[in-house]
């Protein structure tokens, strides 16, 4: 790593160190409890400085390197664990990127804190097609504002060869706005394995990644970023390199390192990965390819013996999730007598593990971006769900209790299941992301194992009440939501109990004023000098079209929309209307809004939104640096009359950040609030001195179960 | 005209999509009529997966015979008599590699070190470690060459050889290995005690310790920490490998009874772990 960035150094002393400009990144790599990593790369030589703080405006803190560099790696050490970090980077003398709400990291939790947290897992995905992002954008919606705390890559993220440039264009590109602020740790796909060698951990893969090889973060030091292991919170993660052969002998270092890193941990969940799943019947087969036979024969009995709980890989274009197993290592596999749990797993029907060594479930997540398929119609004998459509998996952690669920590209949650250590009990709703209306019902669900009953509790003052007594299995229960302005639910058995966030209570439920997925007008050449945003412009001659509205590098038939905007291929910019009715006040709106690249809103021919456009003229492209599908929370104050009693109009503007290019996306759901009343007759937003109106911005689209 | 440039422009990103090779699985079917080297390469490794060795070397006899100047033709080929046992081609095909292409040394030398090992060329195969680590510092060729070094009982030069490998690398099984070598016992302990700082489970090393101390009553407290060590590990994960851990401990302490014990409790619930397997068979034909 660090001889590369010398060699691209040296490669760019000739180019003026003023104009540098960001190639990659900046992204976040090793994040410890005490430090992170900071890389970005530029296009011409510069000096690297790096300020960082605990808010984008107070960046106190300021590292530098007055030598010029093309590769830029900054190790912040000295943080605090388990703590938000802002941070903005560049030469000396300007920002390149950051010092905003978007560039951050969180350093990890101190080792074997058990700390809840949630892991992103992604495989086969480097193709740069609608599909990846697709893929992506399902993950951030059914994330909504707890995004994963780290990346796990299981190989292949960068077709066909794993070149520098595919790595850029399939990989950094198409996941630059998780990347700023969310650690990678890949394991190496085939694909990679073209360009870059792991014998010698050489070639853009290792170029890219700054991994733990020193056991900076618990575990042994491998002592080569092939193969490595980590601690998150009471997790132990190991990556293995299964792709090339000669780390796969039996008498070599990969394995000997691993005997002795599996002896080196206590955590309480070990999860290992690495890119050729020992089962899969997929576009591979593991009972004839040498690279799964081998990492089942000789890696498996290894990691059963030290107790693993998931073991997670790709090489197969296919999602395959199996029982709870241990022990089939033989070839061709059979189920019998490896099955220890055949169940499904699912909400409240947990895997339940008394001891360690109890099983694990193996998941074959090659679905990321690639086409998925399979050779033959044969299921794999110790699968239990076997699914052929993109997607990534999501995998929670909190004390006990571990929680995997399969996104698919569509947004359906197609896989759910968990794994509990003996008696759990773990409230999973409501949250935050649900609607808790006063009088309406709400679904309180839990997991648990080992538990005969649960006693359903809320409070909405000082005190808990009791809902109800159940049996636990039960897992359900709907709950009539009491008038309250914020409540707490927990579920309750004996010593164990869980508790949710403080809720907020809605007086009404939500309306909503616009769906996604509803009729718009759009228009795709220039309205420069009109007033097109205003309620009275007549848009009769626009066309119409149904939401999602897209173009991707896919065929029509294949993109995440409803209208395919073939009209827009070369145009920079998309502008879009849409009436809609109000009637009666409401306290706040809620604008839930996926756009890509760069987007502007306006109500009744007024600015309430705007992000990545400088520009308003229809030529003009958005932030070259922008992409789409981030996360975002913004609050926007209104005055209180932005809407009318009566009929409203949205008028929208969607940019490309280049002119050729085939990325355009827009969809939104606007849907408006009314705060409950307290005792003296002020809604929420009076009582804490805010306008009279709120828009409250979510770039992502919430899936509600 | 603007939908007919639409459809071209799309027509465009279909084909470079259609290009962009997605990771479809590579069929032999697909390869059969294939002529150009990097295909018929692509051939013999979906062969050498399948482990049809002689179909791969068909493919690339097939590439010397289109492209003979294709020298990693070589190294390919040495893989694959490696594969089936066939270690005096496998040097001849590694050498070839090497005479002709300076390209994958590290890969080359390793496993031709690898294969003159199985030969029982101990000298030509440290030759070829240290060539590997001379143009790559790979952990694979300082753990391998380090432990050809200690069982030839070339001790000095292992230790020699490790220190660089540790130095190159920070690979803590590099340390585990210099440390059983190293000659001077405090050197030897302040390897071990750097790493039993950040260890959350010392057992391995708190045993590597005792073997190193000089002093015996240290020695017998290091493996009384030990046994404390790994039977704290087996109240938290009572795991096969956790229960063998503390089967090396018990042995060190002369507990055999309890080892034994431990073992067979572990291989009951993981029969198929090789290294409980070892440990007690090595603890039986002790007794016997």
């Amino acid at each position: 790593m660090r001889w590369f960035s010398r060699a691209l150094m040296l490669g760019c002393l000739v180019t003026a160190t003023t104009a540098a400009r960001p190639l990659r990144g900046p992204y976040i790599q090793l994040t410890t409890p005490s430090s992170a990593t900071v890389v970005w790369r530029t296009d011409g030589a510069s000096t690297t400085t790096l300020r960082y703080g605990s808010s984008p405006d107070a960046l106190d803190a300021t590292l530098t390197d007055s030598s010029t560099a093309t590769q830029h790696e900054v190790e912040i050490t000295g943080l605090q664990p388990d703590t938000k970090y802002y941070y903005a980077v560049g030469p000396a003398d300007a920002s390149l990127a950051g010092g905003d709400e978007d560039h951050f990291f969180v350093t990890a939790p101190e080792v074997g804190a058990a700390k809840p947290f949630t892991f992103w897992v992604v495989g086969d995905s480097g193709v740069a097609t609608a599909k990846q992002a697709r893929v992506r954008d399902a993950m951030l919606r059914e994330s909504g504002q707890s995004p994963p705390d780290v990346y796990l890559h299981v190989g292949d993220m960068a077709y066909s060869d794993g070149t520098d440039q595919e790595f850029q264009d399939r990989f950094f590109a198409m996941y630059q706005n998780i990347l700023r602020n969310t650690p990678t740790y890949p394991a190496i796909g085939n694909h990679e394995g073209g360009a870059s060698d792991s014998l010698t951990a050489t070639g853009p893969y290792y170029d890219a990644y700054v991994l733990p090889t020193q056991a900076q973060v618990g575990g042994v030091a491998s002592g080569t970023e092939a193969y490595y292991s980590w601690d998150w919170a009471n997790v132990h993660f190991i990556a293995l390199e299964s792709y090339r052969a000669e780390l796969r002998a039996t008498e070599g270092a990969m394995l000997a390192w691993l005997q002795m890193d599996l002896a080196s941990t206590d955590a309480d969940w070990l999860v290992v990965y690495f890119h050729h799943p020992p089962y899969t019947k997929g576009s591979h087969d593991s009972d004839t390819e040498i690279g799964h036979i081998e990492m089942r024969e000789r890696v498996m009995p290894m990691l059963e013996a030290a107790g693993v709980d998931l073991v997670l890989g790709g090489h197969s274009h296919i999602y395959e999730r199996s029982y709870l197993i241990k022990g089939a290592y033989d070839t061709p596999t059979t189920a019998e007598g490896h099955i220890v749990d055949s169940g499904d797993g699912e909400e409240n029907r947990p895997y339940v593990k008394t001891n360690p060594d109890d099983g694990n479930v193996c998941i074959v997540a090659g679905h990321g971006g690639t086409n998925v398929g399979r050779d033959g119609d044969e299921e794999h004998v110790l699968m239990h769900m076997t699914e052929l459509v993109n997607g990534s998996v999501i995998v929670s952690v909190d004390g006990d209790l571990m929680r995997v669920k399969n996104v698919r590209m569509d947004g359906v949650v197609s896989d759910a299941f968990s794994i509990t250590r003996g008696e759990t009990l773990a409230l999973t709703g409501p949250t935050a992301a649900d609607d808790l209306v006063e009088g309406s019902t709400v679904a309180v669900t839990w997991v648990s194992a080992g538990i005969d009953e649960v006693t359903i509790e809320y409070r909405a003052e000082d005190d808990w009440e009791r809902v109800t007594t159940v049996p636990a299995a039960s897992g359900r229960y709907e709950w009539t939501v009491p008038e309250a302005e914020t409540v707490r639910v927990r579920v309750v058995s004996g010593a164990a109990a869980d508790e949710s966030e403080t809720l907020e209570v809605l007086a009404e439920a939500p309306v909503r004023l616009i769906r996604s997925g509803v009729s718009w007008r759009y228009h795709v050449e220039s309205l420069d000098g009109e007033d097109w945003t205003s309620p009275g412009y007549r848009d009769g001659d626009w066309e119409r079209g149904q939401g999602p509205f897209s173009i991707c590098a896919c065929l029509p038939w294949e993109c995440a929309c409803r209208t395919y905007l073939l009209d827009a291929l070369l145009a920079p910019t998309v502008y879009f209307r849409k009436d809609f009715n109000v009637e009666a006040p409401f306290d706040r709106l809620t604008l839930e809004l996926v756009h890509e690249v760069g987007a502007k809103i306006w109500i009744n021919g007024r600015e309430v939104y705007a992000r990545s456009i400088d520009d308003d003229s229809f030529e003009a492209l958005a932030d070259p640096e922008a992409l789409a599908a981030e996360i975002r929370r913004v609050e926007i104050a209104v005055p209180e009359d932005l809407l009318v009693v009566g009929q409203n109009t949205m008028a929208v503007m969607v940019k490309k950040n280049a002119a050729l290019g085939p990325s355009l996306y827009f969809d939104v759901e606007v849907t408006g609030h009314r705060d409950a009343e307290d005792g003296c007759g002020c809604t929420a937003t009076e009582r804490s001195g805010s306008p009279g109106w709120l828009i409250v911005v979510l770039i992502a689209l919430r899936r509600r179960r | 005209m603007r939908i007919r440039i639409g459809w071209f422009v799309c027509a465009l990103l279909v084909v470079s999509e259609a290009d962009a090779h997605e990771g479809a699985p590579l069929t032999l079917s697909r390869l059969s009529d294939a002529t150009n080297a990097s295909t018929l390469f692509e051939r013999a490794e979906s062969y050498r997966n399948l482990s049809r060795v002689d179909d791969a070397l068909v493919a690339l006899e097939l590439v010397q015979a289109l492209h003979p100047d294709e020298t990693r033709v070589w190294l390919e080929r040495g893989r694959l008599e490696q594969d089936r046992g066939q270690h005096s081609a496998a040097v001849a095909a590694f050498t070839k590699y090497l005479e002709r292409d300076g390209r994958d040394v590290y890969g080359a030398r390793l496993l031709r070190a690898r294969s003159r090992v199985a030969l029982g060329d101990a000298v030509a195969a440290m030759a070829d470690y240290a060539g590997a680590v001379d143009a790559a510092p790979g952990v694979d060729a300082f753990y391998e060459g380090g432990r050809l070094l200690v069982n030839a009982g070339r001790r000095v030069e292992a230790v020699a050889w490790l220190a660089r490998g540790v130095e190159a690398t920070g690979s803590d099984l590099l340390v585990a290995e210099l440390a059983r070598v190293e000659p001077d016992p405090s050197r030897a302990k302040a390897l071990i005690d750097a790493r039993l700082r950040s260890a959350r489970v010392k057992t391995r090393w708190l045993l590597l310790r005792a073997e190193v101390q000089s002093d015996a009553s240290a020695a017998a407290a290091d493996r009384r920490a030990a046994v404390a060590d790994a039977e704290r590990l087996v109240a938290r994960r009572p795991t096969p490998l956790a229960l063998t851990e503390r089967a090396a401990a018990y042995v060190a302490v002369g507990r055999r009874k309890d080892a034994v014990a431990d073992l067979q409790r572990a291989l009951r619930r993981a029969p198929s772990f090789t290294r409980a397997q070892t440990l007690l068979e090595r603890i039986e034909g002790g007794a016997r």
